[in-house]
């Protein structure tokens, strides 16, 4: 899905909230798990998570430690918090209700069918 | 015996190769210009991002691709570095402050040089009384800090070359300076006599002398400046290394 790359990008918080939801993750950890849930469908830059990452831990919606593995390199884990879990039920509302829009407008049907 | 030998020998070139597109890779997601991240920030940045890429270029390398090929692969994947930068700026970034910011030193430096520079030439070519605060004076010296700062900012040079830059810079609007207020004061006809040169030629040179050595002062103090309050203007590639 080549041409939803801007989509994608806007969203990248929402996906990172969505995997961590389930458990705690690290960068390529999270990475993986986002293609793994839409089956390799969805093209990202990788590296677009780490601003992410950042700025979702700036404002307190994830924690993050250091971890140091048995074996491999030290690696940052990112855990969701209360505040995360609220701002994802908010960003999955608003995401749903937009799909819903678009659809209306698409289809022409006001209940959001597709054509 | 020898093959083995030969094979075991391309695998280091390669890998020494990806370590360098790696470690080259890191240094550009450095934070743009005009955002303060911090040092720690930026080499935790780097270094998470060290683990996920070469993750990523060892999945590659699993599926028969060489040390090289797959660092290419994990960093197209990855995405664009400086992409990566802005978006690090954007999301953590902060605006530095006035007394941070290299154009607030520049503006100092200019101000100064103009100040001695003007007055000397006005001294020089008009014969008049040391006039040293002339409200001219500060406003060329204001523009010629804001411009080499400007400059400074948009390059992103070294202090060395921040000093040879300011050198070159102050000494090239000294000489103008001069011509601007030899022409202004209507004096153009006797400052072009061999008379005027001869005397004036040793004291025009000091003067340049002296511009030059306050350009470099001026280029060093900026470069030194943005260090200090952790620009990254100037800011020098620290080497990152990758996680074993």
């Amino acid at each position: 899905m080549e041409n939803g790359r801007e989509l994608i990008k806007g969203n990248t918080p929402t996906l990172i909230l969505a995997v961590l939801r389930d458990a705690p993750l690290h960068g390529y950890a999270i990475a993986r798990e986002i293609e793994r849930r839409c089956n390799h469908a969805l093209q990202f830059k990788e590296g677009t998570l780490y601003p992410a990452l950042r700025a979702l831990e700036r404002d307190q919606m994830i924690t993050g430690l250091w971890q140091a593995p048995s074996a491999g390199p030290v690696r940052r884990v990112y855990t969701l918090t209360e505040a995360g879990h609220k701002e994802l039920i908010r960003r999955t509302q608003t995401w749903t209700d937009f799909v819903q829009s678009i659809n209306s407008i698409i289809g022409g049907q006001p209940d959001g069918q597709p054509i | 015996m020898d093959n083995r030998f030969e094979t075991q020998e391309t695998d280091d070139i390669t890998t020494a190769q990806a370590s360098r597109l790696l470690s080259s890779y890191l240094q550009r997601t450095c934070v743009p210009r005009g955002s303060v991240v911090s040092e720690q920030e930026q080499d935790e940045l780097r270094e998470e991002m060290s683990g996920h890429i070469l993750a990523l270029a060892a999945a590659y390398q699993e599926l028969g691709s060489s040390a090289e090929e797959a660092m290419r692969a994990a960093l197209k994947q990855f995405g664009e570095a400086e992409e990566i930068g802005r978006g690090v700026a954007r999301e953590i970034g902060k605006r530095p402050s006035l007394l941070e910011s290299p154009l607030t030193v520049s503006m100092i430096g200019g101000v100064l040089v103009n100040w001695v520079t003007l007055s000397g030439a006005n001294y020089l070519l008009v014969n008049a009384e040391i006039n040293v605060i002339t409200l001219e004076a500060h406003l060329v010296g204001i523009a010629m800090g804001c411009i080499s700062g400007t400059v400074l900012w948009k390059r992103r040079r070294s202090i060395g070359q921040a000093a040879l830059w300011n050198t070159c810079f102050y000494v090239g609007t000294v000489a103008t300076s001069i011509v601007a207020v030899a022409l202004l004061s209507g004096n153009l006809d006797r400052c072009l006599s061999l008379e005027w040169v001869r005397l004036a030629a040793p004291v025009l040179l000091q003067w340049l002398a002296v511009a030059g050595v306050a350009g470099a002062c001026s280029g060093v103090l900026t470069g030194l400046w943005c260090r200090f309050t952790r620009q990254t203007l100037l800011h020098e590639s620290s080497t990152v290394s990758a996680p074993n």
